[in-house]
């Protein structure tokens, strides 16, 4: 052993550096986003010059002192992100003293069955159910509100130890008499934060924060942070949402998350 | 017919790859008011893509924070944007932020340049031996200018951003220092200025002292992303006066 050692100085070295840094990064605690192509647009990479803000977070953070990852997957609702198993994946990542951002919301008002994407849930936050034959899936599926899917994050993270944040949707650039249309009161926005409250953890009103910023530079500057329609935006419209997510993070009281702001 | 064939083939491949390369490119060099990685703060240079069709020419941010004209040159920074920039490509310069220290080899000397556009120099000889020759912001400037030129890139030069100082209700200009010196500059080598400091001064004026402050989250220097989108749109702003420059030719059409 000890001649493999003086002979191979360097292979040694480089084992014992590479499991080191290994396990450094393993005892780090990492932050998970999921949600939407608000959070990640495509693979993350400006795919039709699109982009989701959780892909501009990490300049804000010590990642030294934390990993950022982003699972967030475009067409999803709160639903199809459990039913087509992308929750699992994610959650089986997850351990004690990790945090995981939630938003979801764009597309949970879409039909609760068709053949194309059987992804809406049902409104508001209540226990209320309903069975479908999924015409998608040619199985049957008991639907739930926006709410309970919702929850269902939240319990499952905090199951394993981990701090999960709620943000409401990003605002679309809808106007009305020169204001943004926020998304507040009894539609996602305000569910949001009625489900924060209810389950007791961090509520980050990504909706109302952005849409003050968007309200202060006007409808015809906020029009080019959506090259193609009003909800997805460029590389520039997710920084300004990314910078929304870590302004309202850095006003939670008791979230630890903030420590690793720099 | 066979040869004429492939000849066919392999000029189309040729003239793809020569489209291809004609796609210009936008170059930026500065400090960190044109590219700063620091979140909350944020340069301009990273929100100029609102405003310019990316479809139609490259954007290169090349800007550096900490950077004065000098430190950009030694650094190798600018040797490498000339060793790429290439006939019909832009160049926005933007420096002014880190040139104020006396130059010397001390921790605050050792970016500052010599005041105004003259060809005077001082020599500076850092402790392990080395030499070190410093101009003035116009000479570097000049430089950036004329070494674009050779090219055939088209150089324009921009004032820096204003800082939030204000003085009886007003922005506080650099139109007695490096603004002056970057417009005289533009005026003697015959190239676009854009008065950056005066067109976001002027809109900062008309939203007021109390709208500004929110722009800059840690002192008087930096913007956040608000802020860098206006510096952006000033950019723009003053590209649009420039009525001979080509550069307008890229703009985004908006809906």
């Amino acid at each position: 052993m000890k001649r493999f050692v003086s002979r191979n100085y360097w292979l040694v070295l480089a084992v014992v550096l590479l499991s080191s840094y290994i396990i450094h990064q393993q005892q780090k605690p990492t932050l998970f986003a999921i949600g939407d192509s608000t959070v990640k647009n495509g693979k993350g990479k400006g795919d039709g010059d699109l982009w989701g803000w959780a892909d501009f977070i990490k300049p804000y953070f010590d990642t030294d002192k934390i990993n950022i990852e982003n699972h967030a997957m475009g067409g999803t609702s709160s639903r199809t992100f459990q039913t087509q198993g992308l929750w699992d994946k994610v959650l089986a990542k997850v351990k004690v003293g990790d945090y995981v951002i939630i938003q979801f919301g764009h597309n949970d008002s879409s039909p609760l069955n068709d053949s194309s994407r059987a992804r809406g849930t049902m409104k508001g936050v209540s226990e209320d159910s309903t069975v479908i034959m999924n015409l998608l899936t040619k199985k049957e599926e008991t639907v739930h509100t926006y709410g309970w899917y919702m929850r269902k994050f939240i319990a499952d993270v905090k199951a394993k130890g981990a701090t999960p944040i709620i943000c409401s949707p990003i605002p679309r650039n809808d106007w009305k008499n020169g204001k943004v249309i926020r998304n507040g009161g009894n539609n996602y926005g305000g569910w949001c934060a009625e489900i924060a409250k209810q389950t007791g953890i961090a509520f980050i009103d990504l909706n109302s924060i952005t849409a003050d910023k968007y309200d202060a530079m006007g409808q015809e500057k906020v029009a080019l942070f959506f090259p193609k329609e009003h909800t997805h935006t460029g590389k520039e419209g997710a920084e300004i949402n990314a910078a929304s997510v870590v302004a309202g993070l850095k006003v939670l009281k008791d979230c630890k998350l903030t420590a690793y702001i720099q | 017919m066979k040869h004429l064939k492939l000849f066919i083939v392999l000029a189309a491949i040729g003239l793809s790859f020569t489209f291809v390369q004609d796609k210009p490119t936008l170059y930026l060099i500065g400090d960190s008011t044109v590219r700063n990685t620091g979140r909350p703060q944020c340069g301009w240079g990273e929100m100029i893509g609102l405003y310019i069709d990316s479809s139609k020419i490259n954007i290169s941010n090349q800007a550096m924070a900490g950077r004065s004209t000098r430190t950009f040159i030694k650094e190798g920074r600018w040797d490498k944007v000339l060793s790429t920039i290439k006939q019909g490509d832009y160049l926005i310069m933007q420096f002014g932020h880190n040139e104020g220290s006396k130059p010397d080899t001390s921790k605050a000397g050792y970016r500052g340049v010599l005041k105004g556009t003259g060809e005077e120099t001082v020599d500076l000889v850092w402790p392990d031996g080395k030499p070190e020759t410093v101009h003035t912001y116009g000479f570097y400037l000049r430089k950036f200018v004329r070494e674009a030129k050779a090219k055939g890139a088209t150089p324009i030069i921009c004032s820096m951003i204003p800082r939030n100082d204000w003085k009886d209700g007003k922005v506080l200009r650099a139109d007695d220092s490096y603004g002056k010196w970057a417009a005289q500059i533009a005026k003697e080598e015959g190239v676009g200025f854009i008065n950056l400091n005066n067109i976001t001064a002027l809109k900062y004026e008309a939203m007021g002292q109390d709208k500004v402050k929110a722009f800059f989250p840690n002192e008087h220097t930096h913007t956040n992303i608000e802020g860098a989108t206006i510096n952006a749109e000033s950019v723009v702003d003053g590209l649009k006066l420039l009525t001979d420059c080509k550069l307008n030719n890229y703009f985004k059409v908006t809906k």
